[in-house]
C-alpha cells in the first residue's frame, strides 16, 4: 500500500517536473526581435464575461497592427494569459512576463491582482497598465503603475457632475440625492466619498446610503427607505443584474425619479429593460453604438481577425483602446524599447485621442489615471437602441 | 409594517417551494442534494429559453419546460445515482456537488453569465391589498404557486396510490420492492417532482428579480434553511420553516441593513443546528449505527 | 473487508523493496532537480501547487479516511489567511508563531463547528460547513471593509527561524518541507489505531460500533485535525502571495479540492498531492498551450473563449465519473498498472484491494 502510494506520489512529482520543463519558454529578448507585451486577464474566472472581450479587443488591435507592418518596423508579440482573477495566478503571470523580457504588462480586472503585481514589476522596471485600483496605487503616483480604466472611487464624482447638469436644467437648487450601492469594500469607499462630495456641493443626502448584496434577492426594505427619503435623484452603483432588481423594486415602491448608475450597469439590455428614467455611464463606447465613426475600423478588424463574436460589450472597446495606447507609446519609445523606456514614453504622451471611442485620455507625471471622463446613456425606444444623453463628462470634482 | 410583513410572506412562499425540493429528495431518494441551487437555476434558464428566446406560446412553454425537466430528472437518477447505489451517503453528496458544477458550466457555456429578464405573461405591477400593504403581481403568483404545490403534494402523498408507494419506498426500499413497488421509477419520479418544484421557485424568483445563475443558485442553497427548520424529512414542516426564514430575512434587512440578507438564512441554520438539529417535525436523528 | 483493520504486515519481497526505495529516490531527485531547471514563475507555480497539496491532504483525511463531506474549505482558508493578516499587522507576531496560532485557531473552529454537527450525523456537517462558509466570508468581508477597504491586507516578508523568505527557491524549500512533514504525519496516522478506526467508520459504521469505536469522537478528531491543516495552508498562502482579499474565498474552491481528492484517489495521501498538482497546474498549462497555438481554427477559439466553463464541467464530470467507476482515483490506477510488474502487495487496508481483486466497483 505504501509503496503504491509512493508510486503515485512519485509519478505526480515527475509529471509536475516534466510539465514545468515542458512549459519552459524562451526567455530574454533580442534587440532585433518584436516588441514583447504581456496581458494577464480573467478568461475563466468570475469576471470572465468582461475579461474575455477585454482580451479579445486588445488582441484584435495588435493583430491588425501587425498586419499593417507593426510599429517602427517591428511587430508586437502579445501574450495573453489567464489569471482567473486569482492573485496567485496573476503573480505567476507577471513573473513569467518578466522572465520572458516583456516590456509592459496590461490587464488585471480585479485590482487586487494589480496591487500584488506592481511591487514585483517595479523591481524589474516593467510598467503595469491596469484597470483602476484603490487610492494607494494612485496617491502618491506610482511610477510603474498606470490605469486605463476609471477608478471605482471616481464614479461618484462622474454621477454627481451629471446630476449637477440635469439639476441646473430642471431648476433644482439643492438636489436631494439618495445613494443605493452594492456592498463591496471598493463601493463602501466610494459611498464615503460620495457622502462627502454631496455635502461639499451644498446638496442634501436623502436618507442613509442603502446597500444591497452582490446578488440581491429582495430589496423592498431599502427601496422603501429611499422612498421615504424623497430624493430628486438616486445615485446607484451595481452591475446589470443588481440594477435590474434594484430599479424594479424602486419603481414598484413608487420611486419615479431618475436613477443614475455606473458602467457595470450600462449594458444595452439593461438600458432597454429599465427604460426611461434610468441612465448609466460608459467609459468606453459600446460596439453597438451607431454615432461613433471610429467603431467602423474596430468592427472591420474584428471581422477580419475572427473576433466578432467576442465583440459583445464596452470591454472589447477598452481592449482595442489599450492596443491604441500601446501603439502610441511604442512610436514614442523608439526601436530599442525597454520597460523603463515604455514607462517614460507612456508618461510623456500627454493626451491620447481615441477618436471618440472614449473621452480624451490624459497622462502626465502628476497623474497616471488615463481615463477621466465618462458619457451617460439611456434607452431610446424610438430608435430601439441606446443613446447618449451627455457629452464626455468629467469624473473629477 | 404591514408591507414588511407582506413582503416576508411573499419571500416565504419562494423559500417554501425551494425547501420542498430539498425535503422531497431527502425523503424519497435519501439524498442531500447540494445541486438543488444549480437545478433551480437550470430550470429557470430552460423556461427562459422556451419563453423568451423562442417566444413559444405559454402552454407550450410550460409543458415543454416540465417535460425537459422530467427527462433531466430521470437521467440524473438513471445515469448517476442508480450507479452510486450502495455507496456511503457522503459519496452521494459529493456526487451532487459534481453535478452542480457540471450544470453551472453547461449553463454558462450555453447562455453566458449576463443577467436576463424573462418574457412576462403579465406585467409586474404594484398590487395594493390594504392601504399600507403592497406587493407585486409576481409576489402574489409566488404565494399562489406555493399553495397549489403544497396542496397538491398533500393530496398526492395521502390519497393517491403512487403517493403512498413513494412513501413506502422512502421508508423501506427493500420491503417496498418486495411489495411490488417499482422503486427505480419511484426515484425517477422523486427527481422529476423535486426538479419541477425547484424550477417553479427559480422562475418566479427570476420574475421578481432577474435571471442569473449565481443569484438563483444562492437562493437555492439558502433554501436548506426552511427544510432544516421543518425537519429534513418533513414536507409540512417546510411551511413554518419558510415563514421563519422569510420573516428573519425581511426584518434582518430592516434592522441591520441590506448586507444582512446574505447571512440571515445561514445564521438561522446554525442556530437550528445548535438547539434542535432535527427541526420542528423531524425524527430525532440517532447516530446511524 | 475489514481484515485490513485486523491483519498485520506481510513479509516484504525483493521487488517490493526495489519499488519502495526506487520510488523514493525518484521523488527525492525530482524535488531537488525542480528548482534548478525551472524558471522563477514555474517555481512559483509549483510552490502554489504544493501549498494546495496541504489542503488536499487535509481533505483526504476528512473525506477519504473518515468519510465526511465538508464545504468549509474556503472558510477555513480565510480563517488562516485573515488570521495571518491580523497577527502579522496588528499583533506583529513573527511567522512561526502565526503558523502555530493558525493551526490552533483552525482546530478550534473545527471543534466549534464539528461538535454540534457530528453529534447528529455526518451529513449535517455538510450543511453546517456550508453555513459556516457564508457566515465566515460575510464576517471577514465586514472586517476587511472596516479596516483596509478594497485593497485587502498586505503581509510583510516573513522570516522562518532566521531565514528571510525573499526568494522563490526559499519558499519552495519551506513548502516542500511542510508537505513532506504533513505526508509523514498523515501516513503514520493512517496506519495507527486512529486511522484504522476512521476507515472502519467510513466503511462499516455497524462494525465500528461493535468494536467499541465511538463514531462522533473519531469523526470530530478527523475534522479538527484537517481544519487545523487547512488553516495553516491558508496562512502559508497569505504570506506567499503577500496579500489577502475577500474575493478569493469562493464556494467553487471547495469543489476544486474535492476534485483533487477524487481524481487523486480518496484515502491516498500521495494521491491527494497528485490530484492537487493536476487541478492546480492543468488550467495554467492548458491556457499557456492555447496561447501558443496559432489563432484561427474553430476548436481552438472555442476552447480559448470558454476555458473556465469547460473547467467547471470537467471537474464536476470527473468527480461523478470517478465516484462511479474509480473511487480510488489515479492512485488506484497506478496501483493497478504497477501490480502487473510487482505482484506482491505490502499491506492491505479496507476495501481498496477488494474492489481491485474482484474487478468491479464498489457495491
Amino acid at each position: 500500500m505504501r509503496s503504491s502510494r509512493l508510486r503515485a506520489g512519485s509519478l505526480a512529482v515527475l509529471a509536475a517536473a516534466a510539465l514545468t520543463l515542458a512549459g519552459c519558454s524562451d526567455s530574454g529578448s533580442s534587440p532585433d526581435g518584436p516588441y514583447r507585451i504581456g496581458m494577464s486577464m480573467d478568461l475563466s474566472g468570475p469576471i470572465s464575461f468582461n475579461g474575455k472581450p477585454a482580451a479579445a479587443g486588445l488582441k484584435t488591435y495588435i493583430d491588425a497592427l501587425n498586419k499593417r507592418g507593426g510599429v517602427n518596423g517591428k511587430t508586437v508579440d502579445l501574450k495573453i494569459v489567464d489569471d482567473a482573477s486569482d492573485v496567485a495566478k496573476g503573480q505567476v503571470n507577471v513573473q513569467q512576463f518578466i522572465d520572458e523580457g516583456r516590456i509592459a504588462v496590461f490587464g488585471f480586472i480585479l485590482t487586487n491582482l494589480a496591487i500584488s503585481a506592481v511591487p514585483m514589476a517595479a523591481e524589474s522596471s516593467v510598467p503595469v497598465v491596469g484597470l483602476g485600483g484603490p487610492a494607494n496605487l494612485f496617491e502618491p503616483v506610482q511610477p510603474y503603475y498606470f490605469s486605463y480604466e476609471l477608478r471605482a472611487e471616481r464614479l461618484e464624482a462622474a454621477i454627481l457632475n451629471y446630476i449637477d447638469m440635469v439639476a441646473k436644467e430642471q431648476g433644482i437648487d439643492q438636489p436631494r440625492v439618495a445613494v443605493f450601492s452594492v456592498d463591496t469594500p471598493a463601493n463602501r469607499d466610494m459611498v464615503a466619498k460620495a457622502t462627502e462630495d454631496i455635502a461639499s456641493r451644498g446638496w442634501i443626502l436623502a436618507g442613509e446610503p442603502q446597500y444591497m448584496p452582490v446578488s440581491p434577492t429582495d430589496v423592498t426594505a431599502q427601496a422603501q427607505a429611499i422612498k421615504e427619503a424623497e430624493p430628486d435623484f438616486v445615485l446607484m452603483s451595481h452591475n446589470d443584474a443588481g440594477a435590474l432588481v434594484a430599479v424594479k423594486s424602486l419603481r414598484t415602491q413608487g420611486v419615479t425619479v431618475p436613477v443614475i448608475n455606473q458602467w457595470a450597469g450600462s449594458a444595452d439590455a439593461t438600458l432597454e429593460q429599465l427604460g426611461e428614467g434610468y441612465v448609466a455611464f460608459r467609459t468606453f463606447v459600446s460596439p453597438t453604438e451607431t454615432d461613433v465613426p471610429a467603431l467602423a475600423e474596430m468592427r472591420a478588424a474584428a471581422e477580419d481577425h475572427g473576433a466578432a463574436d467576442q465583440m459583445v460589450n464596452s470591454y472589447f472597446t477598452q481592449g482595442w483602446v489599450a492596443g491604441l495606447i500601446i501603439e502610441e507609446t511604442l512610436k514614442a519609445c523608439g526601436v530599442d524599447c525597454t520597460g523603463q523606456g515604455f514607462r517614460d514614453a507612456l508618461e510623456g504622451l500627454g493626451q491620447i485621442d481615441t477618436k471618440g471611442l472614449s473621452g480624451p485620455l490624459t497622462v502626465s507625471a502628476a497623474s497616471h489615471e488615463l481615463v477621466n471622463t465618462v458619457r451617460f446613456y439611456t434607452w431610446d425606444p424610438e430608435a430601439d437602441q441606446a443613446k447618449a444623453v451627455s457629452d464626455w463628462v468629467s469624473a473629477r470634482n | 409594517m404591514t408591507s414588511l410583513l407582506l413582503g416576508a410572506v411573499v419571500l416565504s412562499a419562494i423559500y417554501a417551494l425551494v425547501g420542498f425540493a430539498w425535503v422531497l429528495l431527502n425523503r424519497t431518494n435519501g439524498i442531500l442534494n447540494l445541486a438543488t441551487g444549480a437545478q433551480l437555476a437550470m430550470g429557470a434558464y430552460i423556461f427562459n429559453q422556451f419563453a423568451t428566446e423562442w417566444r413559444l406560446p405559454w402552454v407550450v412553454t410550460i409543458l415543454g419546460t416540465v417535460a425537459v425537466i422530467a427527462v433531466l430528472g430521470g437521467l440524473t437518477h438513471l445515469v448517476v445515482f442508480r450507479k452510486l447505489a450502495g455507496q456511503p451517503e457522503f459519496a452521494l453528496v459529493i456526487a451532487t456537488l459534481g453535478l452542480a458544477s457540471v450544470l453551472k458550466g453547461i449553463s454558462r457555456l450555453t447562455w453566458g453569465t449576463e443577467a436576463r429578464i424573462i418574457r412576462e405573461p403579465f406585467p409586474d405591477v404594484l398590487v395594493r391589498i390594504t392601504p399600507d400593504a403592497t406587493t407585486t403581481t409576481y409576489g402574489l403568483l409566488g404565494c399562489g404557486a406555493a399553495l397549489v404545490v403544497f396542496g397538491a403534494a398533500f393530496a398526492f402523498f395521502r390519497f393517491s396510490n403512487l403517493g403512498v408507494q413513494m412513501r413506502a419506498a422512502a421508508e423501506n426500499p427493500v420491503l417496498a420492492a418486495q411489495g411490488r413497488v417499482a422503486v427505480d421509477w419511484v426515484y425517477v419520479l422523486g427527481w422529476a417532482m423535486a426538479l419541477t418544484v425547484a424550477a417553479i421557485a427559480g422562475i418566479i424568483y427570476s420574475y421578481s428579480t432577474a435571471l442569473s445563475f449565481h443569484g438563483v443558485e444562492t437562493l437555492g442553497l439558502r433554501g436548506i434553511a426552511p427544510a432544516l427548520i421543518g425537519g429534513m424529512t418533513s414536507i409540512k414542516g417546510v411551511l413554518p420553516g419558510a415563514l421563519i426564514v422569510g420573516l428573519a430575512e425581511t426584518f434582518g434587512v430592516k434592522f441591520f441593513g441590506g448586507p444582512a440578507q446574505e447571512v440571515t438564512a445561514w445564521l438561522v441554520i446554525l442556530v437550528v443546528l445548535l438547539i434542535r438539529p432535527q427541526g420542528l417535525f423531524g425524527e430525532k436523528q440517532v447516530e446511524r449505527v | 473487508m475489514t481484515d485490513g483493520a485486523v491483519a498485520g504486515r506481510r513479509r516484504l519481497t525483493r521487488p517490493d523493496v526495489l519499488w519502495r526505495w526506487g520510488g523514493r529516490t525518484v521523488i527525492a531527485l525530482a524535488i531537488v532537480l525542480v528548482p534548478t531547471v525551472a524558471q522563477p514563475y514555474q517555481l512559483s507555480l509549483v510552490t502554489t501547487a504544493l501549498i494546495a497539496s496541504l489542503g488536499a491532504m487535509a481533505l483526504s483525511l476528512v473525506m477519504g479516511l473518515a468519510g465526511l463531506v465538508t464545504a468549509g474549505h474556503a472558510a477555513l482558508l480565510a480563517v488562516g489567511a485573515y488570521g495571518a493578516a491580523f497577527a502579522a499587522n496588528t499583533l506583529e507576531l513573527n511567522f512561526v508563531l502565526v503558523l502555530v496560532g493558525s493551526a490552533i485557531v483552525g482546530a478550534v473552529v473545527g471543534l466549534i463547528v464539528g461538535l454540534p454537527a457530528l453529534r447528529v450525523s455526518g451529513i449535517y456537517l455538510a450543511i453546517t460547513t456550508l453555513a459556516l462558509h457564508f457566515v465566515v466570508v460575510f464576517a471577514f468581508n465586514r472586517y476587511q471593509t472596516n479596516t483596509v477597504g478594497s485593497a485587502g491586507f498586505f503581509l510583510p516578508r516573513p522570516t522562518f527561524f532566521g531565514v528571510r523568505m525573499d526568494s522563490y527557491v526559499k519558499w519552495y524549500v519551506l513548502v516542500v518541507l511542510f508537505v513532506v512533514a504533513t505526508w509523514w504525519i498523515i501516513e503514520n496516522l493512517k496506519h495507527s489505531r486512529i486511522g484504522r478506526a476512521w476507515m472502519l467508520l467510513r466503511d462499516s459504521p455497524l462494525a465500528a460500533a461493535t468494536q467499541g469505536v465511538w463514531p462522533a469522537a473519531y469523526k470530530l478528531l478527523a475534522f479538527v485535525l484537517s481544519s487545523a491543516l487547512v488553516s495553516v495552508s491558508g496562512t502559508l498562502l497569505a504570506y506567499f502571495q503577500r496579500t489577502v482579499y475577500i474575493e478569493s474565498f469562493t464556494l467553487e474552491l471547495g469543489i476544486q479540492f474535492i476534485a483533487m481528492i477524487i481524481i487523486g484517489g480518496m484515502g491516498s495521501t500521495g494521491g491527494a498531492i497528485a490530484g492537487a498538482f493536476f487541478v492546480t497546474l492543468l488550467p495554467t498549462l492548458l491556457s499557456q498551450g492555447i496561447a501558443q497555438l496559432p489563432s484561427g481554427g474553430r476548436v481552438v477559439e472555442f476552447l480559448q473563449a470558454n476555458l473556465g466553463d469547460i473547467q467547471l464541467i470537467a471537474y464536476g464530470a470527473l468527480v461523478v465519473i470517478f465516484l462511479i467507476w474509480r473511487p480510488d482515483g489515479l492512485a488506484g490506477l497506478v496501483k493497478r498498472l504497477t501490480r502487473r510488474s510487482a505482484p506482491a502487495v505490502v499491506e492491505r487496508s479496507s476495501t481498496e484491494d477488494v474492489s481491485i481483486e474482484s474487478g468491479t466497483g464498489r457495491a
